[in-house]
């Protein structure tokens, strides 16, 4: 540890006007901080808190040594990991603009954000999914691709990431998921999955259902893919693995929200009409293998909480 | 607070290990005080205590403070491991919660240092492998460079700039949404 006599802290490659002008600084009369290595200084960065994604991108112009360390892949990664998730930027709201038809605006959820509005230059668009460090977007230009038919989309990292905090830059999936009502027995659901791997989409797997499917972000909950029928009603899974469509019918309660509870469990909570509770389903497979609700929990609100509102954000 | 002091007589009884400063200054602490550094407990698994532990990159003034945040934590670590037995799962958690609120406070008074007295700190928890002290000196520095400025950030920790003028107007204009 010779840092301690080593004259610029932070100590960078400036040897000779730095070592000159650390001896003797004229406008400081504390004492200057000793010199750092770098893994010390890397130490530091790695705990610059996650809310506000400017001051890393600040602390990258201090030297070149901190540039040096805050464009590495290493560093970065070693970021994820230690904060445990991404900085959040912001939401995409799916909203029709003022005459404009739908054109989500960014709300960013930090001071400085690099995403601006409009977010995308292609005209009329709509946000499917996030997941995994990207967004699906469906734009409406050509529109004829999808008339007549209700959708939604799915986007998830192909790779078997563990904690998807660098698994961006990687191969993913995208699935898209379709209802129509040609069938003479009501409306028909569909999923089709690209791979980036191989730049193909797979045959159409459909089955009969009971509703039609919500344009809503997907849920994804170990390896299969939840998606809303018909503001709730019902439930489209798509197995990942198995490559399956089945419809599963959520408990008979209004405005619940379908979401991972228990450990990878599917689940579903809803407000209590009257009483302000939250409830909470938890689905239990059976051992003929299909499954039941089971009312898990309820939990009392304070009468601060609004109701649940309209979820179009994603 | 009334729970510590059970801590440290228990603590007391443990065998003494002597750390000597780079001035050459020596301080008797106990050996669960000591081996917060992994650094030293390594030292003392291997036998290479007698005579006592020189510290050549620490002085007497950061040792004396990276010792008296061992001895805290040491007795905290010490006073939780003694009340897991012998009190309920309620008491437990309530204890548990005042130790954590005492080093907490404990910590934070720590902290109240100038800046180069705080990176002797963070050069000793490196050296003698102090893991809680290095993440608690780092992320007071961390804290310190959130919101500010490159040009405050150089003033504060007295770094030199060595980007030319034309690869910082890059690296602005390439991330200008950054400091606006």
């Amino acid at each position: 540890m010779s840092g301690l006599a080593t004259p610029p802290p932070f100590s960078n490659s400036a040897s000779t006007g730095g070592a000159t002008s650390y001896i003797a600084p004229p406008h400081r009369r504390p004492r200057s901080p000793p010199a750092l290595l770098p893994e010390l200084v890397e130490e530091i960065l790695l705990r610059v808190p996650p809310d506000e994604p400017a001051h890393l991108f600040r602390a990258a112009l201090v030297c070149k040594p901190w540039r040096r360390i805050l464009s590495d892949r290493g560093f970065l990664y070693r970021y994820r990991t230690f904060h445990r998730k991404l900085p959040l930027l912001g939401y995409l709201h799916n909203l029709y603009a003022n005459g404009k038809g739908p054109i989500p605006p960014f709300v960013p959820t930090s001071a400085a954000t690099p995403l601006s509005a409009p977010v995308l230059d292609c005209g009329m668009w709509w946000a499917l999914d996030c997941r995994h460090g990207r967004v699906l977007i469906h734009t409406f230009n050509p529109q004829y691709l999808i008339a007549h038919s209700y959708y939604a989309g799915a986007v998830l990292c192909a790779t078997d990431d563990y904690d998807h905090l660098d698994c961006h830059c990687g191969p993913f999936l995208v699935l898209f998921v379709g209802t129509n009502e040609e069938a003479d027995d009501g409306p028909l659901a569909w999923v089709s999955m690209y791979s980036s791997k191989t730049g193909v989409w797979s045959a159409p797997i459909d089955i009969d259902v009971d509703y039609y499917i919500e344009s809503k972000p997907s849920l994804l909950i170990k390896d299969a893919l939840y998606f809303t029928l018909e503001h709730g009603i019902s439930i489209l899974k798509y197995d990942l693995g198995k490559q399956v469509l089945t419809e599963i019918e959520p408990p008979r309660v209004f405005g619940s929200i379908a979401m991972e509870v228990e450990d990878g469990a599917l689940g579903f909570v809803c407000v209590g009409e009257l009483d302000n509770c939250i409830y909470k389903w938890l689905w239990q497979p059976t051992a003929s293998g299909t499954g039941r609700w089971a009312q898990h929990m309820v939990m009392e609100l304070e009468t601060l909480l609004p109701r649940p509102a309209p979820t179009h954000i994603i | 607070m009334a729970s510590a002091g059970s801590g440290d007589e228990k603590a007391a009884a443990a065998a003494m290990i002597t750390l000597i400063s780079s001035d050459n200054e020596k301080f008797e602490v106990t050996e669960a005080t000591a081996t917060l550094s992994q650094t030293i407990r390594h030292m003392i698994e291997d036998g290479c205590t007698d005579g006592g532990v020189p510290l050549p990159n620490v002085t007497s003034k950061i040792l004396a403070r990276v010792i008296e945040y061992c001895k805290k934590h040491a007795t905290a670590a010490a006073g939780e491991e003694g009340s897991s037995s012998s009190f309920s799962d309620a008491a437990f958690l309530e204890v548990d919660r005042a130790f954590l609120e005492e080093l907490e406070e404990f910590d934070d008074a720590f902290l109240e240092v100038d800046r180069a007295t705080l990176f002797d700190l963070i050069l000793a928890a490196n050296y003698l492998d102090i893991k809680g002290l290095l993440n608690l000196t780092c992320q007071k520095v961390a804290d310190s460079v959130k919101g500010k400025t490159p040009e405050q950030i150089r003033e504060m920790y007295n770094i030199v700039n060595d980007l030319t003028p034309e690869e910082e107007a890059e690296i602005r204009r390439e991330t200008q949404w950054a400091f606006e």
